[in-house]
């Protein structure tokens, strides 16, 4: 419930990060419009979308209580009468903290970059306690010896819900006398009184918080001055190696991307997912089911390069490497300029890949137990499958440049025919390298194997889109 | 000052490895005067062969003595969902753990032995990797199970080992080899006592503690409860029962806090602690524990329940599935009656220095209620159901007789409502008894109180809601500031 409370709180939230709004309300509030007006009204517009997916996730809910307990029509819509009021409060939560955090973050220079790096850190954020609290609570009942998830509204709401189902199920009255006597840790009519104290409180918080919260304004952050300091060694180190001429189209494409926020979240984002992967392999339900010297480091790769091929692409392709139309006459202007700004743009890309291959695959090898030279295989091989993801993301938004608009067409379909190539060409290699791993347990010759296929698809790709945006004509 | 009974550590030592009953010579062991204890119920076998071993070790603990020391007599458990509603005495519980915990506070070493390679052991396996136990494999071990059974006699030590009983020579156990067959996974096995063996002649020498169980023969007097099986023979019952084996050797004798340690296990048997009963299944919601066991079975003595429950088995065996759960719940409760019975009888020895009279009275309580709910019949029946005249078996019989002849299984469950809340009120009673036994011996052990979920964790929802509400009211303070 913790989870499904969670999500409904953090995808509305994430999503209205992603555009930041401020500019408009500054425009209804010269028209006299009170700020509560405008929360209500920015939640009652989201109540549609929102709502259907809470609908969607109620039934989620609702239906393996029906499956086990077989829960009476009667006692199914009780159920939906109290899920999807406190869905709705969940909105409204989500709601007051995306408009409040609009609207600190709105009007600051760098606010839509703040926002955007928000609504991708904002899912970690939440989703890590959540999925915690799915494999741990138990040992932090013992380690407190309380039970922490009664102070959470979705623990009252769990506890309604479950009071429901069994009251209307066909269960045996000793099987219902239990659940109440030892499921739950305080009694569900206390449960409901306090789901609606929380809902009217949260409603009421959130309105007579609406004038002092959503003041909109810069706020000091956004008036510090930039000043520029001394270049890292990484910078250092890369003008050293790739000369002056070069060195400075490598270190000005390094700091353009990594000065980003959202580009800094989308990274820390990946490397999140890709380390949620050994860590449910290692404790999760397949933990004690599966212990194969083979099989581990194989389901280890396959699922860490799957997510980071495909995020490999997303995260340095797309709205990452063309800023404008301006900057791409210029670079037209230059000779060989596309070449070697895509040559630079890919090379630093595939130095950041570097961290995001490094990082989960070792926290993988280490959590899971593996030798070194397993831990060398998984690391080369999901490095591969992120330079294959850069290649292939970048060819694709050179062929079809999309720029900084995220919400352009170009955009979308760069972004669908990125996961998909990828995916195609990680299928190609891994079918014969999971075949080889199964028949002749070798893991270091199917890596291999698994991994020549995808590189050499982004390489054609690559090729190809640098040659389309060098021929393209600028509109 | 008094002490437990079965804590003279001196008679232990004395008895143990007596050369005077024990050959040196490799080819020949036997313990004499192994006291006899016959397991007078079924579901008691390993009970009384554990008790002949503690016997032959010198410590003086006899069936209901275990009963009250391993807390069988004061467990139970109810299972109600779907075809299953069935009352559980507390013998037939996870055994393994009874046998842990009593090893446990008398500090007797218990070493357990089975073979996962067979059918029965795999069974016996899981139970003790269920109960997280420790236990030797014979499949993954070099050493032999008669090398353990001559060790265990050449130290002066019964043994306890399961066995098939359709192999052992007896004719009690003629019926077991007409109706029935040789024990799979699941099935139950018997246990039995070894005192000796002969390496030159191959035989092992038995005492049976469970002769004149079936078929009501009684005690039995004739002495042929000791026997002697050839190796051969032997092998197949103990084989077929996946070498299971109870190994006890000597230990220091009771822990320190004896008493407080077999107080607190029985109070949470009686209350039905489920992490104790059943660790890792406590969200089990349709197993009942404890107090809790005779309780839910009242509650499921519903028209709408055994409905529910004929509603599986199909119209011709409706009757006979109904007048099984009616002979099942007498049958066990009746097993549960003499081992509660015999335990309160022996706790006061086990606690010489605990007033149990609070306990005693409110633990006393119960017994009328079981002696209503009871019936020798029901335990004395065989393969066959012994038909009786008593409250719960002559109800569910009627029940069956009703429906047999109307076909409307609704209505014919209804007309004996009344004698169906009759039980249940009995079970009620034995409810309310264990309950305030518990509590009289938790009094009586000066035992930290039991507190309810409900009582830890309202002041945590209390006081965190608290400051939550109090963190809101003063940022929302200091922005009007």
């Amino acid at each position: 419930m913790l989870v499904i409370f969670l999500v409904i709180l953090v995808i509305p939230l994430s999503n209205s990060l992603e555009n930041v709004k401020t500019d408009q309300w500054e425009i209804l509030f010269s028209s006299n419009v009170k700020t509560r007006d405008i929360l209500f009204g920015t939640f009652v517009g989201k109540i549609p979308i929102y709502g259907l997916l809470s609908l969607i996730l109620s039934s989620v809910i609702v239906a393996p209580f029906v499956y086990v307990y077989n829960v009476s029509i009667l006692g199914q819509l009780l159920m939906y009468s109290i899920v999807i009021p406190f869905a709705i409060t969940t909105i409204w939560i989500s709601n007051v903290i995306s408009t409040a955090l609009q609207a600190k973050i709105g009007q600051s220079p760098r606010g839509d970059d703040i926002a955007k790096a928000l609504s991708w850190a904002m899912i970690p954020i939440i989703m890590i306690p959540a999925m915690g609290s799915m494999y741990w609570t138990t040992q932090m009942i013992a380690l407190m010896g309380l039970e922490f998830s009664m102070i959470l509204p979705s623990t009252w709401v769990a506890d309604v819900l479950t009071w429901i189902s069994v009251n209307s199920s066909n269960l045996p009255p000793s099987s219902i006398f239990n659940i109440q006597s030892y499921w739950f840790q305080i009694s569900p009519y206390i449960s409901l009184i306090l789901v609606g104290v929380f809902a009217a409180a949260v409603f009421f918080i959130g309105f007579r918080s609406a004038d002092s919260l959503f003041s909109l304004g810069s706020g000091l952050g956004s008036k510090k001055v930039i000043t520029v300091g001394p270049e890292n060694f990484a910078i250092r180190g890369v003008r050293r190696i790739f000369g002056s001429t070069f060195g400075v189209i490598m270190a000005t494409s390094l700091k353009d991307y990594t000065r980003k926020l959202q580009n800094v979240a989308k990274i820390s984002y990946a490397i999140f997912l890709s380390m949620m992967i050994p860590l449910l392999l290692a404790f999760g339900p397949l933990a004690n089911v599966v212990d194969d010297p083979i099989f581990v480091p194989v389901m280890t790769c396959l699922s860490i390069g799957m997510m980071l091929g495909i995020f490999g692409g997303v995260v340095f392709g797309g709205i990452g490497l063309l800023d404008s139309q301006d900057q791409l006459w210029i670079l037209k202007g230059a000779p060989s300029g596309v070449p070697k700004f895509i040559l630079a743009r890919v090379l630093s890309y595939m130095m950041l890949g570097s961290i995001i291959a490094i990082i989960p695959a070792v926290f993988a090898g280490v959590l899971l137990q593996l030798a070194v030279s397993t831990i060398a295989m998984i690391v080369l091989y999901v490095y591969s499958i992120v330079v294959a993801g850069i290649f292939i993301g970048v060819g694709i938004t050179a062929f079809n440049p999309s720029y900084e608009d995220s919400s352009s067409s170009a955009f979308a379909v760069n972004t669908v025919a990125t996961i998909f190539i990828t995916m195609i060409a990680l299928m190609a290699g891994l079918i014969p390298g999971v075949l080889m791993a199964i028949t002749q347990g070798v893991l270091g010759p199917a890596l291999t194997i698994a991994a020549i296929p995808a590189p050499i698809v982004g390489l054609v790709i690559l090729f190809a889109g640098t040659i389309k945006l060098n021929i393209s004509e600028v509109v | 000052m008094a002490t437990p009974i079965g804590s003279d550590i001196s008679a232990m030592d004395s008895e143990k490895g007596n050369s005077s009953q024990v050959s040196q010579e490799n080819t020949f062991g036997y313990i004499e005067d192994v006291p006899y204890v016959w397991q007078e119920v079924n579901g008691y076998c390993m009970s009384a062969a554990l008790s002949m071993v503690l016997q032959g070790m010198g410590l003086d603990l006899d069936l209901y003595d275990l009963a009250a020391a391993m807390g069988t007599g004061f467990s139970a458990l109810y299972l109600g969902i779907d075809e299953t509603r069935m009352f559980y005495p507390g013998i037939l519980i996870r055994q393994p753990e009874y046998f842990d915990f009593f090893s446990e506070i008398y500090e007797v070493d218990l070493a357990v032995y089975l073979d996962s390679s067979t059918d029965f052991g795999r069974g016996a396996d899981y139970a003790y990797e269920r109960a997280n136990l420790d236990y030797i494999d014979f499949s993954n071990s070099t050493m032999d199970p008669f090398e353990v059974l001559r060790e265990s006699i050449d130290a002066g030590i019964p043994l306890a080992v399961s066995v098939d009983p359709y192999y052992l020579p007896p004719d009690d156990y003629d019926v077991i080899r007409q109706y029935l067959a040789p024990l799979t996974e699941n099935g139950i096995g018997h246990a039995i006592t070894i005192v000796g063996y002969n390496h030159t002649s191959h035989e092992v020498y038995i005492q049976d503690p469970g002769v004149g169980v079936l078929d009501n023969r009684g005690y039995p007097d004739d002495g042929r409860w000791n026997y002697t099986m050839s190796y051969f023979d032997f092998n197949r019952a103990w084989e077929s029962s996946g070498y299971y084996t109870l190994r006890l050797t000597p230990g220091s004798g009771p822990v320190e806090d004896f008493e407080e340690k077999l107080g607190d296990f029985i109070c949470n048997r009686l209350r039905g602690d489920r992490t104790m009963y059943f660790t890792g299944y406590e969200n089990f919601y349709f197993i009942s524990a404890g107090k809790d066991a005779y309780s839910g079975m009242a509650l499921d003595l519903t028209v709408d329940c055994i409905a529910d429950y004929a509603r599986y088995f199909t119209e011709v065996n409706k009757p006979d599935a109904i007048l099984r759960m009616g002979h099942m719940f007498e049958t066990f409760l009746t097993t549960q009656y003499y081992s509660y019975k015999g335990a309160l009888e022996s706790l006061p020895n086990i606690l010489p220095e605990v007033n149990l009279q609070d306990f005693l009275d409110a633990a006393n309580d119960a017994l009328p209620h079981f002696e209503v709910l009871s019936h020798n019949a029901s335990i004395n029946s065989g393969v066959q159901v012994e038909f009786r005249d008593s409250l719960i078996f002559s109800t569910f019989e009627d029940i069956a007789l009703e429906f047999d002849s109307s076909g409307n299984l609704e209505g014919s469950i209804a007309l004996y409502q009344e004698e169906l809340d009759e039980i249940g009120e009995h079970l009620f009673a034995i409810a309310d008894s264990w309950d305030d036994a518990a509590n009289a011996l938790e009094e009586a052990l000066n035992l930290p109180d039991d507190t309810t979920p409900l009582e830890t964790s309202f002041p945590v929802i209390v006081g965190g809601s608290g400051i939550l509400v109090l963190a809101v009211a003063i940022f929302l303070v200091k922005r009007r500031k």
